[in-house]
């Protein structure tokens, strides 16, 4: 099973001057050969030429599609609904749009729980979320609410993958590491950094696809410096043979803020 | 009252229809939905029909709506479904199976019309959907709703196995279920006029609100009260604890 998790920034190119990157995403998630893809930060249905922008990305891809909305038309800043996205190459089942807690006077968030249909008949969960880019205590407060619906799942194979805006420890395996961000934060004005959330996703039995085996940062997406985008694997899933790695391409530093991150599974 | 009454078998794996006739007794509920009812249940060779038995217990009337067949081992299996009790005769009973998806189990709604009493002329609706997969229960909600859409005054009872949210951060979201009920035009009794947490799951320090009652909005205004029954004896009788609403004609 091939799975790309991919922020699309809301079918924003990384230069706000150019068109809507439709092609190169097409081209970009096409390359991969994904079975499963997790898109963050859609706008749907989004006009374009010949329909909406995802529908016209999932028939480019010879691929299905669901969409679970975090915001509603009247709630989005542009009218339309915004959320999350699934595109896979097998027939989706069912699907449902949890809502995560915002936080005071943030943007609600959401984990959208997608069911597919696999060829040998059995059927598989994938949930792809978005958490909150402003506070890790934001950030833990949803991933507890996401919890009450993974716990559902904990004896069965699924992942979770998405933009958890947040840092693993894993990847600052030193102090000198460490004091290196810690002085990029500062200089940036950012807050310290804060390792929680990725150790309570790992105290709940969820492994890091990427820390098993990968390399490369996702943001942003012109001079990667931060990982921020994760395919977790449930404990379930142990003996799971795992490749992963950030998913290089010629067009994705034009075609969102975030390069997609790729695991392949056997 | 809604009760999902796991097998009839209690936390201390027994059956005691003496307990469940007096939680139902005690409570003075005129009308049950009943979850996870084995009818006929062959327990031990034996094949009994404690759904008759306890209805003879508490003087109602019952009727059951299988959705398939269970079989929790050789010494307990039979028809499982919904069941509808009664003090009072029902007419009109339609059990109706929900949309499956591959790989899940076949779910049921099951309904009738109260035919005298002081609601009569009201529906009763029981259903029990999907434990694992919020997807799956709103693939069986479109049947369920589309069932009881233009139906005249009614009401749904059951186990829908999605989280009512109580915590500080959750509060004010509502699962995909909830909110398709909502935009359906129902309301939760227990969010109008709910008292305590309403927790039913798991019934001996329950954590979550996964049993329901809800009544179309032109109707919720008869709603008086709503709680989950917290006495000792509902901490063993199930793993879920009964919720029970005081509803009357609204003026």
């Amino acid at each position: 099973m091939k799975v790309l998790t991919y922020n699309i920034h809301g079918w924003r190119p990384a230069d706000p001057a150019g068109a809507l990157p439709l092609a190169a995403l097409a081209e970009i998630i096409g390359d991969a050969q994904a079975d499963l893809v997790g898109l963050n930060e859609v706008f749907h249905p989004q006009p374009a030429e010949g329909g909406a922008v995802l529908a016209l990305l999932a028939g480019r891809l010879g691929m299905n599609l669901a969409f679970g909305p975090t915001l509603s038309a009247a709630e989005s800043p542009t009218g339309i609904p915004y959320g999350n996205a699934l595109l896979s190459r097998w027939p989706i089942v069912a699907f449902a749009a949890h809502h995560l807690a915002a936080g005071t006077d943030g943007e609600r968030r959401g984990l959208f729980e997608t069911r597919v249909l696999l060829p040998d008949r059995r059927t598989f969960t994938l949930y792809v979320t978005h958490l909150d880019h402003r506070s890790e205590a934001i950030r833990l407060a949803q991933w507890q609410a996401a919890q009450s619906w993974l716990i559902r799942d904990r004896e069965r194979p699924h992942l979770v993958v998405g933009d958890f805006n947040a840092l693993a420890a894993h990847d600052y395996p030193d102090e000198p590491a460490v004091a290196r961000l810690q002085e990029r934060r500062a200089a940036l004005g950012w807050p310290p950094p804060a390792f929680d959330l990725v150790a309570q996703i790992q105290k709940a039995g969820y492994r890091d696809a990427f820390a098993l085996a990968g390399e490369g940062a996702t943001f942003p997406a012109h001079a990667p410096e931060i990982r921020i985008d994760y395919i977790f694997l449930p404990s379930v899933w142990a003996d799971a043979r795992v490749r992963c790695r950030r998913w290089d391409h010629p067009l994705a530093a034009a075609a969102s803020d975030h390069l997609p991150m790729f695991a392949e599974f056997t | 009252m809604t009760y999902n009454i796991h097998r009839w078998a209690g936390q201390d794996q027994r059956v005691d229809l003496d307990r469940l006739a007096e939680i139902i007794r005690a409570a003075r509920a005129d009308i049950i939905g009943l979850n996870e009812v084995l009818h006929p249940v062959t327990y031990c060779g034996r094949t009994c029909d404690y759904l008759g038995e306890l209805s003879a217990r508490l003087h109602m009337a019952s009727i059951f709506g299988p959705s398939g067949w269970a079989d929790y081992g050789p010494d307990w299996y039979g028809p499982q479904g919904n069941a509808l009790l009664s003090r009072y005769p029902f007419a009109e009973a339609k059990n109706v199976l929900l949309p499956r998806i591959p790989t899940t189990k076949q779910r049921a709604l099951l309904g009738a019309r109260l035919t005298a009493g002081p609601a009569a002329g009201l529906t009763a609706f029981v259903t029990h959907l999907d434990h694992a997969f919020e997807g799956t229960r709103l693939f069986q909600l479109r049947g369920a709703l589309a069932a009881m859409a233009q139906h005249g005054p009614h009401f749904i009872a059951g186990d829908f196995n999605t989280p009512g949210f109580a915590g500080q951060h959750t509060r004010r979201l509502s699962p995909p279920v909830l909110r398709w009920m909502r935009q359906a035009g129902y309301e939760d009794a227990f969010h109008a006029m709910g008292e305590g947490a309403g927790r039913t799951f798991p019934a001996r320090a329950p954590l979550f609100r996964v049993d329901f009652l809800f009544f179309p909005k032109a109707w919720a205004a008869g709603v008086r009260r709503a709680r989950a029954l917290d006495a000792w004896p509902v901490k063993r009788a199930s793993d879920h604890r009964p919720v029970i609403v005081e509803w009357a004609w609204p003026a």
